[in-house]
Formats: C-alpha cells, sequence, structure tokens
C-alpha cells in the first residue's frame, strides 16, 4: 500500500464533496435545505469546460462555472423563497433539469454527445506547496494538488471561524434555529439565507470546475455521479460541526483510494472492493445515526 | 408578478407534457465526436451501394422497408453505440430505408420494443445484453417482425438474430502487443465491470499477454461503472504509479479517464484502446486498439432484412473469420514507434487464431 499515493488520491477525491459539503453547512446552519449540490456541481462541470475551451484559460473556466452555479443559486431562491415551494421538491427538479440541460447544450453547442474531449481544453495547473511537501508523511497533503483542492481544505476553517466566531455566523445560525425569535431581533432571515445559498452556489461551481478541468480535463455527460449526495450524507453525519464534515469527507476519500490499491493487490474480489465506499457509508451510521431534520 | 409567473410555470409545465408526441430524431449519420476516429473505414467500402440486388426471392419493395435502432446506451460515446450506428445508417440509405432511433432507458424496454413493432418496423436493431430478456418476451408476440440482438446471444426464437462478440480474441492480440511493447514487464486493464462480457476482454487479454511473454505481470482492476472518467483516472493512475506501463481500457467513459491519466503521466505510459481506433485520442502513447467491428455486425443484419434472407432463431458468432480478421488494429497516427517484431507477432497470432490453432481464452483463471 503506498501511502503517498493514497493520500493524494483520497484529497483527490474529497476536495470537491467536501467543497459541496461546506457549502451545504453554511445553509444547513441557516435552516435551508439545499439539495442541488449535484446540480450546481454539474453546471460547473460544464461551463468550466466551454468557458476554458472558449477562452483558451482555466481562469476563464473557473469564473464561468462559478457564475453559472451563482445564476442556478439565485433561481433555487426565487422558486423557494418567492414562489414558497417546497425546497425538497424544487431541489430534486432542478437537479433532472440540469442534468437533462448539460445534455442538450453538449449537443447544441458542441454537437458532442456523450462526452467532450479535446487537447485545447485547458486544464487547471498543479502547485506543489514548496517547503511543506518535503515534510516526510505530512508532505504528501501539499503535493501537485490544484489550488481548488488546497482551498477546500480552507474552506473548513473558514467556515468553522464564520460560523461559530463571528455576528454573521450568529445570524446564520439563528435563521436556522429559531426563526422567529430571530426575526423578532430584527435579523433579516431571507437575506441571511440567500448570503449562505450564494456561498454554497460558489462553492459547488468550484468543486465543478475542480472535477472537470482540475483533475480531468474534460467532460463527460453526467460525471458527478452523486458526489453531491455524498456531500449532504457528510453534512447529515457532522452534526453541523465542520471538523466532522472534514473528516467524514476524508474517510470517503480514503476509502476510495484504499479500495483502488486493494483491487491492485489482487487479495479480495473486486465486488466486494467496490463496496469498500459505501461500508464506509454504513460504518458512520452505525457509530452515529444521521439526525432527520437535518435534511 | 407571482400569479403570472405561476401561470407562466404552469403552462409550461403543460408543454412539457406534449414533448413526447412529437416525432423523434433520426439522428445524424456518423459523428463527429473527437473521440473516434473515422468508424468508416472499418465499414464495407461504398461501391457496395450499387450492387444492392434486385431479383431475391421475399425481397421487400423500396418503401416496405422501415428499421429501429433501440440502444440503452446513448448515442456520442464515440465507441459500440455509434459504430453500430453508423452501420445502420450504412445500410438505410443503400436500401432506402425508412429509420427510427430511440434511447432507451431502464424499465421502459418491453414498451419501445412493443411501439416499435407496432408501428410497422420490421426489423428492430437491439442493442447490448441489456436488452436481451425484453428482446425474448417481445419478439414471440409479433412473430412477423424480425429483431436483431446486438452482443446478446438468444437463440431458438424464430423471428430473433442473436450475436455473440469474440472479444478475447481481438484481445488476445492487444495481449500480445502490450506484453511486447512493455518495457516494465507488467501490464494492466481497467475493465468496467466485472461481468462474463466484460471479462472475456480480459481473459484474452491475459491470455495473449502470457503467451507472447510468459513472465509478464498482468494486473486487472474492475471500475464498477462506465460512466465515471474521474474513477477510471484513479484506477489508471493507481496501476501507472506502480510500474505497470501499459493500460488497456475496457471501460467506455470511465475508460477516457485512462488517456487522461496517461496524458498527465507523458511519455513512456501507453493505452491500448477498445472497440474502435483510439489512437488519434492520444498520438504517440497508444500502441492499438482491439476492434470491434459492430458496424459490420448491424449492417449485415440490415442487409439480409433488406434481401429477405434474414434467418433468426440462432445467435451468430462474429469471430474474426466472419469479419475479415477485424480484431486488433495498430495506430494509425504513426507516432508509435514499435519494437522488433512487435508487428509480426500480433500477425502470427492472428493468423493462428483465424486458423483455429490458437483459441483464445473467455473466461478468466478466478471464474473457472
Amino acid at each position: 500500500m503506498n501511502i503517498a499515493l493514497l493520500i493524494q488520491a483520497a484529497m483527490r477525491y474529497s476536495a470537491p464533496v467536501l467543497l459541496a459539503a461546506v457549502g451545504a453547512l453554511f445553509c444547513d446552519c441557516a435552516g435551508v435545505t439545499f439539495i442541488i449540490l449535484e446540480a450546481q456541481m454539474l453546471l460547473g462541470c460544464f461551463f468550466a469546460v466551454i468557458a476554458g475551451y472558449y477562452f483558451q484559460s482555466w481562469a476563464a473556466g473557473v469564473l464561468c462555472a462559478v457564475l453559472a452555479s451563482i445564476l442556478l443559486g439565485w433561481f433555487f431562491v426565487w422558486i423557494t423563497m418567492k414562489m414558497k415551494a417546497i425546497e425538497l421538491v424544487v431541489g430534486f427538479a432542478i437537479n433532472f433539469l440540469i442534468d437533462g440541460l448539460t445534455i442538450y447544450l453538449l449537443r447544441m453547442v458542441f454537437h458532442q454527445t456523450g462526452s467532450f474531449v479535446s487537447p485545447e481544453i485547458p486544464a487547471i495547473p498543479r502547485i506543489t506547496v514548496p517547503v511543506l511537501s518535503q515534510i516526510p508523511l505530512i508532505g504528501n497533503l501539499f503535493y501537485q494538488q490544484t489550488w481548488i483542492v488546497y482551498f477546500a481544505f480552507l474552506s473548513v476553517l473558514i467556515a468553522a471561524v464564520l460560523i461559530y466566531h463571528t455576528s454573521f455566523g450568529l445570524h446564520i445560525l439563528s435563521s436556522g434555529a429559531n426563526p422567529e425569535a430571530a426575526k423578532a431581533v430584527g435579523i433579516h432571515i431571507g437575506q441571511t439565507r440567500i448570503q449562505c445559498i450564494m456561498i454554497a452556489s460558489v462553492l459547488c461551481g468550484l468543486a465543478g470546475s475542480q472535477l472537470s478541468i482540475g483533475f480531468l480535463s474534460m467532460f463527460s455527460e453526467g460525471m458527478t455521479v452523486g458526489k453531491g449526495f455524498i456531500a449532504l450524507g457528510a453534512l447529515m453525519f457532522s452534526n453541523r460541526k465542520p471538523a466532522l464534515v472534514l473528516f467524514i469527507t476524508l474517510l470517503f476519500g480514503f476509502a476510495e483510494a484504499i479500495g483502488n490499491q486493494v483491487q491492485l493487490s489482487g487479495t479480495i474480489a473486486s465486488e466486494l472492493v467496490l463496496m469498500i465506499p459505501y461500508l464506509a457509508v454504513l460504518a458512520c451510521v452505525f457509530v452515529k445515526k444521521p439526525i432527520p431534520e437535518q435534511i | 408578478m407571482k400569479r403570472a409567473s405561476s401561470m407562466i410555470l404552469a403552462t409550461m409545465m403543460a408543454a412539457t407534457l406534449c414533448a413526447g408526441c412529437g416525432n423523434s430524431n433520426q439522428g445524424t449519420a456518423g459523428t463527429q465526436a473527437t473521440t473516434t476516429a473515422a468508424p468508416e473505414s472499418t465499414a464495407p467500402k461504398a461501391d457496395d451501394a450499387e450492387s444492392a440486388p434486385t431479383e431475391t426471392e421475399g425481397e421487400k419493395t423500396k418503401g416496405d422497408l422501415k428499421a429501429a435502432f433501440i440502444t440503452p446506451q446513448a448515442l456520442g460515446d464515440g465507441s459500440v453505440t455509434d459504430l453500430s450506428y453508423s452501420g445502420f445508417t450504412k445500410a438505410a440509405e443503400e436500401f432506402g430505408m425508412e429509420t427510427q432511433v430511440v434511447e432507451v432507458q431502464v424499465g421502459e424496454y418491453e414498451e419501445t420494443l412493443r411501439s416499435m413493432a407496432q408501428e410497422g418496423y420490421g426489423l428492430l436493431i437491439c442493442l447490448q445484453p441489456e436488452l436481451v430478456d425484453a428482446v425474448c418476451t417481445v419478439a414471440p408476440e409479433y412473430p412477423d417482425i424480425l429483431f436483431f440482438s446486438m452482443n446478446g446471444e438468444i437463440n431458438d426464437i424464430p423471428n430473433v438474430l442473436g450475436s455473440a462478440n469474440k472479444e478475447q480474441e481481438g484481445s488476445y492480440l492487444a495481449g500480445v502487443a502490450a506484453a511486447l511493447m512493455s518495457e516494465t514487464g507488467k501490464i494492466g486493464a481497467v475493465i468496467g465491470q466485472d461481468m462474463a462480457q466484460n471479462n472475456r476482454y480480459a481473459a484474452g487479454y491475459e491470455d495473449g499477454a502470457k503467451a507472447a511473454r510468459p513472465d509478464i505481470e498482468v494486473s486487472i482492476l474492475y471500475a464498477g461503472t462506465f460512466e465515471d472518467p474521474a474513477k477510471g483516472k484513479e484506477l489508471a493512475l493507481t496501476l501507472y504509479n506502480s510500474g505497470y506501463d501499459v493500460v488497456y481500457q475496457v471501460a467506455a467513459k470511465t475508460g477516457l479517464g485512462v488517456f487522461e491519466a496517461a496524458k498527465e503521466l507523458g511519455e513512456g505510459h501507453y493505452v491500448v484502446g477498445c472497440d474502435v481506433d483510439q489512437s488519434p485520442l492520444l498520438p504517440g502513447q497508444v500502441i492499438g486498439s482491439q476492434i470491434t467491428p459492430y458496424d459490420t455486425w448491424v449492417y449485415a443484419a440490415m442487409k439480409d432484412y433488406g434481401e429477405g434472407k434474414f434467418t433468426g432463431g440462432r445467435t451468430e458468432a462474429f469471430s474474426m473469420n466472419r469479419t475479415d480478421g477485424a480484431g486488433f488494429d495498430f495506430d494509425s497516427t504513426g507516432k508509435i514507434t514499435y519494437k522488433d517484431g512487435v508487428k509480426e507477432a500480433v500477425e502470427d497470432s492472428k493468423s493462428k487464431i483465424m486458423s483455429g490453432e490458437i483459441v483464445p481464452e473467455s473466461v478468466r483463471e478466478k471464474d473457472k
């Protein structure tokens, strides 16, 4: 088992999921059921590739991905807050919508179906942190990842500080815990919730662009394969603690990475190995029951 | 404002209900996907178009020929579905058939087949083993409609022609090429699902590799999905970083991740393509591709239908003999420098397979 490769692979897998989970954390604390993580990530994936291809710049790709996710976030705000629709229902509908929309746009814009691969799609450059990557074991955490991956881990810290140590955080927590009391005190819960949704949108846009032009340099229909829902799962087990969100997401990341290496060693049947990530989820259930009202 | 928006939204929702009532698209012939080199190169030449027969018994007149193409995997995969479709459209143009393309979802297989049969389509081309159960259920209900199950083995239903691939043959040649080109003596493969059909690729690959180089180390990894390029890249990286320098991809979209991994790691990391010539995807790093001429299969079935010679009730085994030796193509970009003897070894194995001297393994050791 190559520990260095394991750590790097776990980080790569965890980063997009972590970004989405942190975004969902903000929303959950504010009392918003933010179920469109998957859709926003997929939209981010697609627009990162489109913009990157047309502007020949990964930065343009990331920017467009974030903008597209923000637009979708606004749509969600409009439908759930202005139109007073039920978040859960709308969320699932949007997930289907965006899946179909990206497929449709892929055919319209690129005249491709299935996937879009081209040497002209720019990839986000990899960075190795100079001094820290030399440290024996931990150094692998700082080796050859994109800035989005590093930011993903940083975002957990930022979320912890913002939510639990600032007045903005207090507004968020009270909007979620007791909206009536918050309104009585003069906190604008609508505005707070919108801000959280926007934060989550930006993070999901980054997650999507990491997936399509950070790790890979292509777009494939449905390429998020449920990572948005895995992020929600991580959130459910975390009891709104950023540290737990990080831990559980990393757990899933390591489960995937270990699974790959175990397959290589050939000791266990592949069907059992491919179950490892799901066993990790089950393990979480046994350790801590997910709290229903959190989603 | 709120009422107006609600009305607009409600109208839009109602309008989408009518979406299914229009004419389905006919699809475009061939594909512009960058993930495939011209599939036309493996289809029969255009000259055959002139020689459409005019007097065979039971041949339908031009107006009568209607064929439907039903697939559980969407067009545009740059591989199996697109290749089959090119054979379909080629025959359709040649015989002037009216066509219909349906991309089915799980759970709708039987309804779709029934509705195509009821709409008068004389030949239903049904792709992939997923549709086999539906074909077996629906075909006996419509004994006058012909069914072709591409990649599905169906015998004993008179109006159904099954087909079986001998992917282990092309994979054997892939294994020979990979083993001889490998510098490290370790080669791998990333396979979509651990199931019988996919494992034929793996079994043939291992067999060919060991025959060419007995001390070769072969490692087969399963992705568990055909839709996840990130997973494919992770698996390929795991292989490449552990000293395996040639990786055979048998995983559709997941397999595209293998090319990404090879691209990232650069020279010296090779890929073997699957089903179509994939060397243009990564010039200089694809030592060859296993070829399954699905277009030839579909074309053959359509041609038989057009000429009134369709005979069902059996499964046609499209071995290399039946498809003029199509099984493995070398790099077509010219960027690969083959080591001495590699091409000869592959050609030699090919003629031995076609003559029957070598019978490549179709079941992996672990499944025996």
